[in-house]
């Protein structure tokens, strides 16, 4: 009975040693979003956007609160910001980072390398390249009341369901890291008051060099992972346009003698719904020439896309990736010098199985 | 006193007054704190789904496209992660039918065998190689991608959850270790325990960041696999030869 006495009071010592700083949801400072800038001479300027919630009013809704500071490391601004804020800023619940196109451009290597450090960041945020400045998009009264950080998040996710190939910290750092991959993230755009996914954002080597548009990003998608939605328009005659809504897609890459003379074929399989075709009859024989059209639309699109890739030497799609898990003892090194050269094929393999809820007369 | 420098010596005396209470409850209460262990820990198996929801299967391929010699490095690193199962030598005579237990100990290995190639796939899946060359703990950077709708940093949760992984282990060898000192020289077993947890607090207040604990990882693992491997099989075999002897003698 003594001996538990003596644990007992073990126990009490050792525990009150163990009070940490408390922290209580109600003070901290949540920070939603952060963005960086560009603040010139190797300086950043960051922005985290935070709500407060006006105290005294029934229903009140949470009010957009943005701090913005400079330094020239992404961890230290944190702290900078913590002297414009009363209360304590958190990390913890950052739902999206920004960085503007001119820092994309400088290069952020070192900011991710501040996230991926940070314990308290998840590896499941999405990033997204800013056209113009962060600052100004985290600051934006959004038209459906809601604050930006949650805005964007919410327009990166759903799109990243539809148009936009799937991105988030982790798989930045994947094709960061990752020999034969090159990372991307989605590309924001402030329009009229209006924040827009403009289309993807090309790194290489931690800096931007390119972006492909909201269109080129369907195909991007169809090229990189299979997926279940969006929707793409294909001219089919003078004047004639129709809407294919994608419903199940699935690529897969064939590489070839990946050591000694490569050749890349990259075949879609695409199972399609036509949902507008206002003037084009659809039956077996007319469907088989959309069909043919739309396989020859989307085939040249693709195959501009990755010569423009092979070009500017960047392999987001990880086609170096594909080839070192087809080939035995690859050689990464050889691959490189010949990527511009390598002879890439891509196939399209398109079903349209329905046309909506009307029928042509017969 | 300020609690982060000293934060480990906290921690460590925290965990062995706990070990000191699990063990000196005698080998019932050591059983049951590593099932128990076993039962709480279980579930965090199942959020292995997230990180596979961000597989890559071509992550796998080409199968082996390593030397053979690649093959036992890879075996002999994974020492650490199978040392344990050899204090079964010390609790065996406290098995209470030995032959029907043999079973449930095959399976016991296999399963743990199960859940580490599980772990490893998962992994290999979700990282590629550079990418885990730079990860400390990979799993538990797998569970930042866990996404629950009321909890947004899983992996603080899960690091206490992963004290119930933790602490049978010490009980289990502060156990084996009190034991053997009462066998090999009759100590009553309550003073050498005190004597290992003053020994194994003093120990612990040198662990200093992180290539410390990497330092630490690598002996024991080092250890553990000559002592696996060669001193427990040199033992059976003197052991062998002593038993013949003897017979031949008599």
């Amino acid at each position: 009975m003594r001996n538990k006495w003596i644990t007992f009071l073990a126990f009490l010592v050792c525990l009150s040693g163990c009070t940490a700083e408390p922290k209580i949801i109600e003070d901290l400072q949540l920070v939603q979003a952060i963005g960086y800038d560009d603040a010139g001479k190797h300086r950043v300027k960051a922005t985290v956007a935070s709500t407060i919630t006006p105290k005294n009013q029934e229903q009140a809704m949470p009010k957009n609160v943005t701090f913005t500071a400079e330094s020239f490391t992404s961890q230290n601004v944190l702290h900078v910001l913590q002297s414009e804020s009363p209360r304590p800023l958190a990390v913890g619940r950052v739902g999206v980072a920004l960085f503007s196109e001119k820092l994309a451009k400088r290069g952020i290597l070192q900011f991710i390398d501040g996230l991926q450090r940070n314990a308290d960041i998840g590896r499941d945020i999405p990033l997204a390249v800013v056209k113009g400045e962060a600052k100004e998009m985290l600051e934006l009264q959004t038209p459906v009341n809601q604050i930006p950080a949650k805005y964007i998040l919410d327009l990166i996710e759903q799109n990243q369901k539809e148009n936009i190939p799937n991105s988030d910290l982790h798989s930045f750092l994947y094709h960061l890291y990752g020999k034969g991959l090159d990372p991307f993230m989605p590309l924001l755009e402030l329009k009229d008051g209006l924040i827009k996914i403009k289309g993807i954002a090309l790194f290489s080597n931690g800096k931007y060099v390119d972006d492909i548009n909201y269109e080129e990003a369907f195909i991007f998608k169809l090229l990189f992972e299979n997926f279940k939605k969006g929707s793409f328009e294909a001219r089919i005659g003078k004047n004639k346009y129709i809407n294919i809504e994608n419903i199940s897609s699935k690529v897969n890459y064939h590489v070839i003698n990946g050591n000694t003379n490569p050749k890349v074929t990259i075949t879609v399989k695409l199972m399609g719904l036509i949902n507008e075709s206002e003037g084009i009859s659809l039956n077996v024989k007319k469907k088989e020439s959309v069909e043919e059209r739309t396989r020859k639309l989307i085939n040249g699109k693709a195959k501009k896309l990755l010569r423009r890739f092979q070009h500017e030497r960047i392999d987001p799609l990880g086609i170096a990736d594909q080839a070192r898990s087809q080939t035995r003892n690859f050689n990464f090194a050889a691959w490189e010098k010949r990527y511009p050269t390598i002879p890439i094929d891509f196939k399209l393999d398109i079903n349209l199985v329905e046309a909506g809820i009307v029928e042509e007369k017969k | 006193m300020d609690v982060s420098t000293y934060v480990h010596m906290v921690l460590s005396s925290f965990l062995l007054i706990l070990g000191y209470c699990y063990v000196s409850g005698g080998f019932r209460t050591v059983t049951g704190i590593c099932f128990l262990g076993i039962i709480y820990t279980f579930p965090s198996l199942l959020l292995k789904i997230f990180p596979l929801t961000e597989s890559h299967i071509s992550n796998l391929r080409p199968l082996f496209d390593h030397p053979f010699s690649s093959y036992l490095t890879a075996a002999k690193a994974m020492a650490l992660e199978y040392l344990g199962f050899e204090t079964l030598l010390m609790y065996y005579p406290f098995l209470k039918t030995p032959e029907k237990a043999i079973k449930w100990a095959h399976f016991g290995n296999l399963f743990s065998i199960l859940i580490y190639l599980l772990t490893a796939i998962t992994t290999f899946l979700y990282y590629n190689e550079e990418e885990l060359a730079r990860t400390i703990w990979a799993t538990l950077t797998l569970w930042k991608i866990v996404d629950f709708p009321f909890m947004e940093r899983f992996e603080y949760a899960g690091i206490a959850l992963w004290l119930f992984a933790v602490l049978p282990n010490i009980c289990l060898a502060l156990w084996a270790t009190s034991r053997g000192m009462k066998q090999l020289f009759h100590f009553n077993q309550r003073y050498s325990l005190i004597c290992i947890i003053i020994a194994a607090a003093f120990a612990c207040s040198f662990i200093e960041g992180r290539p410390n604990i990497d330092w630490l990882n690598t002996i024991t693992s080092t250890a553990g696999f000559y002592t696996v491997y060669f001193y427990i099989p040199a033992l059976f075999v003197v052991q062998w030869i002593i038993y013949k002897v003897r017979k031949k003698k008599s």
